[in-house]
């Protein structure tokens, strides 16, 4: 690989002469100095009608599996007229943060899709959002009919910021510096419930989540600091929860950890680009710092 | 305390921190007529909103934060979806919580008219209809009508901030009918008029 490639994409990087600031004032005026780049882009879409037809049947072909799965894991035999449910204790909020995680996924993913069927980038991340949220909020929705669940405010907040977030970093390029991710692994209490039969989607097994927000640090480095740390390398705070139970009682985890930005390195394949882009929606096993309870612990932490 | 000192330093990193960000970029001035993210296009908002009640004679009342999106028709008419979440001050005289406070929920669809498409500074009328719930749980389910009047100021290109008073009306029923039999309720139509300050975000992202 040609190493010079490796820093082609250079990410948004701010003015090195107020560096030396604390950082929230450094980022301030960074931003107010960046306004959008791409703000009103003319569209240029050439819509590809067999790729339009390709991603359309694997979306369908996605959507019923997953409400079949969700049918059977939340919503089966506990039909119940419409209902909220003001949920904002459950699984110590790491489960809004799963909401705001899963928005900001669909949105890009629906982004890309539309993107490689020939839509302009500017069309597709307003549409890619629009049926990220329209997915989320059906789903809210149903849980709205559930017996238990009801229709959760919160977490419908929460997609809503999920889903805004491309929208917003199309509009502010320095928030392309800041990516969510997730990391997950079946916890204990879920594989013991599951060999048990009982109906659990792995979505809502919080004990076994963290949810990451990734950090592009060469924004914030001068140039020559920024030249010699990888383009790949990032950092990354986490958020989980563990020993939850049902009285909203359990142990917040927070976690410094690097990160890897996989997508930042140029391949010249669009296969690998596009896996790397896939890649970069999870964070994997790096070391860090963990906050668990009250201790503290160094080591590599996945999830 | 811990805890919420974790809590808080979460939401600065996950929110705060990019939010200001995206605030602080976005370019001065922008007003309506020359800002085509006005003409036709998505819009994300997030309203506070306190509030007097009929549920206590409206010597105390509660809030309400809600987080909406919706879609601008024109410069003049937005669509949105609004959904929120609050606290109520329990009515005197009812088998009170420990805390004294009920959960409020809900969601609504309203249209927004704004009454001038071109300055900087514009009034506004707002309408929707809305499903509430109040107590959560087992609680029982509301709706109404609701009503907002006020004016909205463009602070950027992609940011407005609006001012307005708010009148709604709910009818409290219970689905359930075990909710009635804990608190002591009889179904009811509640009042509320409170004051709302909303920023909207409009993404410069156009179909």
């Amino acid at each position: 690989m040609n190493p010079s490639s490796l820093h082609a994409r250079t990410p948004i990087r701010a003015t090195t002469r107020v560096r030396h600031l604390a950082v929230p004032a450094f980022l301030l005026v960074v931003s107010l100095l960046r306004p959008g780049e791409h703000v009103y882009a003319q569209d240029t879409s050439d819509v590809n009608p067999a790729r339009l037809a390709i991603v359309s049947g694997i979306t369908f072909g996605t959507v019923i599996p997953v409400h079949i799965y969700q049918q059977n894991a939340w919503w089966q035999g506990a039909r119940a007229p419409f209902r909220f449910e003001n949920d904002w204790a459950y699984a110590l909020n790491v489960d809004k943060l799963g909401h705001m995680y899963a928005g900001y996924l669909l949105s890009r993913t629906f982004r890309y899709s539309l993107e490689w069927s020939g839509f302009s980038r500017h069309t597709s991340t307003f549409y890619g959002s629009v049926l990220g949220l329209a997915y989320q909020m059906y789903v809210e929705v149903e849980d709205g009919f559930h017996r238990i669940y009801g229709f959760s405010p919160g977490d419908a907040f929460f997609n809503m910021i999920g889903a805004a977030i491309p929208l917003a970093q199309w509009t502010f390029p320095l928030l392309r510096n800041f990516t969510l991710k997730y990391s997950y692994w079946p916890s204990t209490g879920y594989r013991n419930e599951l060999r048990a039969g009982q109906g659990r989607a792995f979505l809502d097994d919080y004990q076994g989540t963290t949810v990451w927000l990734g950090v592009d640090p060469h924004f914030l480095l001068g140039s020559r600091l920024a030249d010699a740390l990888p383009p790949w390398l990032g950092l990354a705070f986490g958020v989980g929860a563990r020993d939850l139970d049902e009285t909203g009682g359990g142990r917040r985890q927070a976690t410094i950890a690097l990160d890897y930005n996989f997508s930042r390195i140029q391949t010249g394949s669009d296969f690998l680009q596009a896996l790397f882009t896939f890649v970069d929606f999870y964070h994997l096993p790096a070391p860090g710092i963990r906050l668990d309870g009250k201790r503290i612990i160094f080591g590599v932490f996945y999830p | 305390m811990k805890g919420m000192t974790l809590r808080h330093v979460t939401a600065a990193l996950f929110f705060l921190l990019p939010g200001a960000l995206c605030v602080a970029q976005s370019p001065p001035g922008g007003s309506a007529p020359q800002d085509s993210s006005r003409q036709f296009g998505l819009v994300f908002d997030v309203q506070v909103a306190p509030h007097f009640s009929s549920i206590n004679a409206f010597a105390d009342g509660g809030y309400s934060i809600s987080l909406g999106f919706g879609l601008n028709f024109s410069p003049m008419f937005q669509m949105s979806i609004q959904v929120y979440t609050g606290r109520e001050e329990f009515p005197a005289g009812s088998a009170k919580p420990a805390d004294g406070w009920l959960p409020l929920g809900g969601a609504s669809l309203e249209g927004t008219f704004f009454l001038a498409s071109g300055p900087t500074v514009r009034p506004y009328g707002t309408a929707g209809y809305g499903l509430y719930t109040i107590a959560g749980g087992n609680g029982y389910n509301g709706g109404g009508p609701h009503f907002e009047a006020g004016v909205e100021w463009d602070l950027s290109r992609y940011f407005s901030i609006r001012g307005g008073v708010q009148y709604t009306i709910i009818s409290f029923h219970d689905p359930t009918g075990e909710a009635f039999q804990a608190l002591g309720f009889e179904p009811f139509t509640a009042h509320f008029l409170g004051a709302a300050i909303r920023l909207a975000f409009y993404p410069s992202v156009l179909p």
